[in-house]
């Protein structure tokens, strides 16, 4: 075994029990730093397999932007629901049963992991194992750029005007009705 | 930024306003480059001196007579009544022609306010503001100053003012 | 000996090395930044300890903050208001493996650098909402979460703004990146990005005017407020740290980073070691930045995030548009 391995092995074991941390915090923001300790373990195996620009673009976009998002979200949540009101009375393992078959707090959880569940194992049926190999570290960001504009040009602008529409849907849901210009001649 | 940025005004405006915001931050530049050249105003106490004018008024002292270099007091005891904090002690003696005069005379400076009443009900003139300002003890015993440390000839000889080339103080003082 | 010690062994020195320059940097700066600050408000500054320029004033604070008492107050959230303090400074460390301080002088020249200053750099925004969040004290987390709007909102258009210098050089590479201007800093053709990145970089470092997280008259100190002693220290420490690494980072992608100044003639370039242009590159960035703390006063946050979501992002992308038109130009022109 060498050492790549082993701190393969080691980072995973870290993700998991992070990952199992996040679903298991009593309090929310451990939750989320918890899983800011997950994508940092992530980031770090893309490390072990010579994938530097995705170590670095998974530190940027999801230990850091998402973890923002995240806090926020928390930030701006109803404090009740943080608290744990508006949920199953009781307590030990009734509560926990009673939990799971609820509709918020159960079921609708539970749908979209089953989901998403489906979706990454179609895609790892699909995958040819093993995969290519790790490439060179030094041509890795340059062979990513020149596959994503060159390849896959056309998913990439796809997946760019999904992101727009949703960013100008936001931007609409959250805007003020009358505007802001209106609100501020009010006396 | 803001007005120009979140408010629907024309792009010209924005160019306007952002020409403006340029010019002020670049201008602000200038004055703070401009004070960092400057002498630095403090003075560094112990090794150099603060020169308070005559007029300068820290706390009240005795006033000797020039004339017959005695004090002016005569123990009449108004400033003991007034003194809002209740810190002068004066003890009242008589000498052989019947006039009265401080046997001792105490202000407790670790508790004096420095609001002149005093000075103000002194029927004599026999107490004044004056300009000292080193009042620092290494005991608290010595912040109550007696007879003969509050005693001071006033009006003695003018200290003058270090006065700099440009500064507001080039007009002289108001008189 | 076996090479795994070698590269141990190498490994160490050159991370004490850092560490040395980070500890050295916020001894300097600390006296740097109150000189410098008295003297544009017309006093003198530290002038007792190590007479007669207080040059022994650093030194004092440390003896100060080592001697205090470890407080931990009661009814924090432990674990995170320990581990906060470490969390701030490490990123503030690891950036400088990609620095390039000469030709020869970098840690390591990661192919991905610039992209590796940014990633290690978010998690400044993670250790601040933890230290807001640890301290539970209701200004505290006020702070942090200014500190994370604040982050989120100016990092942005500081990425985009490097994007320009990385178009030019066609790499990430910060060594890279400054190879590529030797013939031309980038600040000639990149002026846009180059005021984008400033102004960005200044409001991740949280300094003023854009220093809402820590707005003493208003949040009594921010998300350090309960914190004492060497605890407190390190998030001084990591703060210090941070405005030499953004100076560092503006220096390596608009000032040439260790290269002369084109113009020069190649005998006088000789004459002074590129280490010694990066550091007085870097040096006069962050007198720079501290100048603009001392003379612009503080914004609002509602002023702060409306000029960085509707002013510097619009410009730091029009600038990478005004890149890409201008690159066939300045090709032609020989410039890049």
């Amino acid at each position: 075994m060498t050492g790549l391995q082993i701190a393969f092995l080691a980072l995973s074991a870290v993700m998991l029990f992070a990952a199992w941390k996040v679903v298991t915090s009593d309090i929310i923001v451990h939750a989320a730093l918890w899983m800011v300790l997950s994508f940092v373990a992530v980031a770090g195996i893309f490390l072990t397999l010579h994938a530097e620009f995705l170590f670095a673009v998974q530190l940027l976009v999801y230990a850091g932007a998402i973890t923002a998002l995240v806090i926020f979200a928390i930030m701006l949540s109803d404090i009740r629901e943080l608290r744990g009101e508006g949920e199953p009375a009781g307590a030990g393992l009734g509560r926990r049963v009673r939990r799971l078959v609820s509709r918020r707090l159960g079921l609708a959880p539970a749908a979209v992991a089953v989901g998403f569940a489906a979706v990454m194992y179609s895609v790892y049926r699909a995958t040819p194992w093993p995969g290519l190999p790790p490439g060179d570290p030094a041509p890795s960001t340059l062979a990513i750029g020149r596959e994503l504009f060159g390849t896959y040009v056309v998913p990439f602008e796809l997946a760019s005007i999904v992101l727009l529409v949703a960013m100008v849907g936001a931007i609409v849901l959250t805007l003020r009705e009358g505007g802001r210009e209106k609100e501020e001649k009010r006396p | 930024m803001e007005a120009a940025v979140t408010r629907n005004r024309s792009f010209r405006d924005f160019l306007i306003y952002l020409y403006r915001a340029a010019r002020a931050i670049v201008l602000g530049h200038a004055v703070t480059l401009k004070h960092l050249f400057r002498r630095p105003v403090t003075i560094r106490y112990p090794e150099e001196e603060y020169h308070a004018t005559p007029w300068h008024r820290t706390y009240p002292a005795l006033v000797i007579d020039e004339a017959t270099r005695e004090l002016k007091c005569t123990a009449c005891m108004s400033c003991e009544r007034a003194c809002p904090p209740g810190i002068i002690a004066i003890e009242r003696a008589q000498g052989e022609d019947k006039k009265t005069y401080p046997g001792e005379f105490w202000i407790d400076m670790l508790r004096c306010m420095e609001c002149g009443i005093c000075v103000e009900v002194c029927p004599f003139d026999a107490l004044e503001m004056v300009p000292e300002y080193k009042m620092t003890a290494y005991h608290p015993d010595d912040g109550i100053f007696d007879k003969e440390r509050l005693a001071v000839v006033v009006r003695g000889p003018k200290t003058p003012w270090p006065r700099r080339k440009g500064s507001y103080l080039e007009g002289g003082w108001p008189t | 000996m076996p090479a795994w010690l070698v590269t141990l062994g190498w490994a160490v020195l050159k991370a004490s090395l850092i560490l040395g320059f980070v500890l050295f940097n916020a001894l300097f700066l600390v006296w740097w930044e109150r000189k410098f600050a008295a003297r544009i408000q017309s006093r003198v500054g530290p002038q007792r300890t190590g007479r007669p320029f207080g040059y022994l004033q650093s030194m004092a604070d440390v003896f100060k903050l080592l001697s205090k008492e470890d407080v931990v107050p009661a009814r924090v959230d432990r674990w995170m208001y320990v581990l906060a303090p470490i969390v701030i400074f490490v990123p503030a460390v690891l950036v400088y493996v990609v620095v390039p301080f000469g030709p020869n002088l970098i840690v390591q020249d990661l192919n991905i650098g610039i992209l590796y200053v940014a990633a290690v750099t978010s998690f400044t925004m993670i250790a601040i909402v933890m230290a807001g969040w640890a301290a539970n004290n209701k200004y505290s987390v006020v702070s942090a979460m200014r500190a994370a709007a604040q982050l989120v909102a100016y990092e942005v258009p500081l990425v985009l703004a490097v994007i320009g210098p990385v178009m030019l050089a066609g790499t990430l590479s910060l060594q890279g990146i400054v190879r590529a201007q030797e013939g031309l800093w980038y600040i000639v053709v990149q002026p846009l990005g180059f005021l984008v990145f400033l102004t960005a970089g200044m409001a991740e470092l949280n300094r003023a005017p854009f220093d809402l997280s820590e707005a003493e008259s208003e949040l009594v100190a921010g998300y350090n407020i309960e914190y004492s002693g060497m605890r407190w220290s390190f998030f001084f420490l990591a703060e210090f740290s941070n405005l030499v690494a953004v100076s560092a980072i503006a220096t390596t992608l608009f000032l040439g980073g260790w290269q002369a100044p084109w113009f020069l003639p190649a005998a006088v370039k000789g004459l002074i070691p590129p280490v010694v242009w990066f550091l007085a590159k870097t040096y006069f960035l962050v007198t720079v930045i501290m100048w603009i703390r001392w003379t612009l006063p503080r914004v609002r946050i509602d002023q702060l995030l409306d000029f960085g979501w509707k002013f510097l992002l619009p410009v730091s992308l029009a600038n990478i548009a005004l890149t890409g038109l201008l690159f066939p130009v300045l090709v032609r022109l020989g410039w890049i």
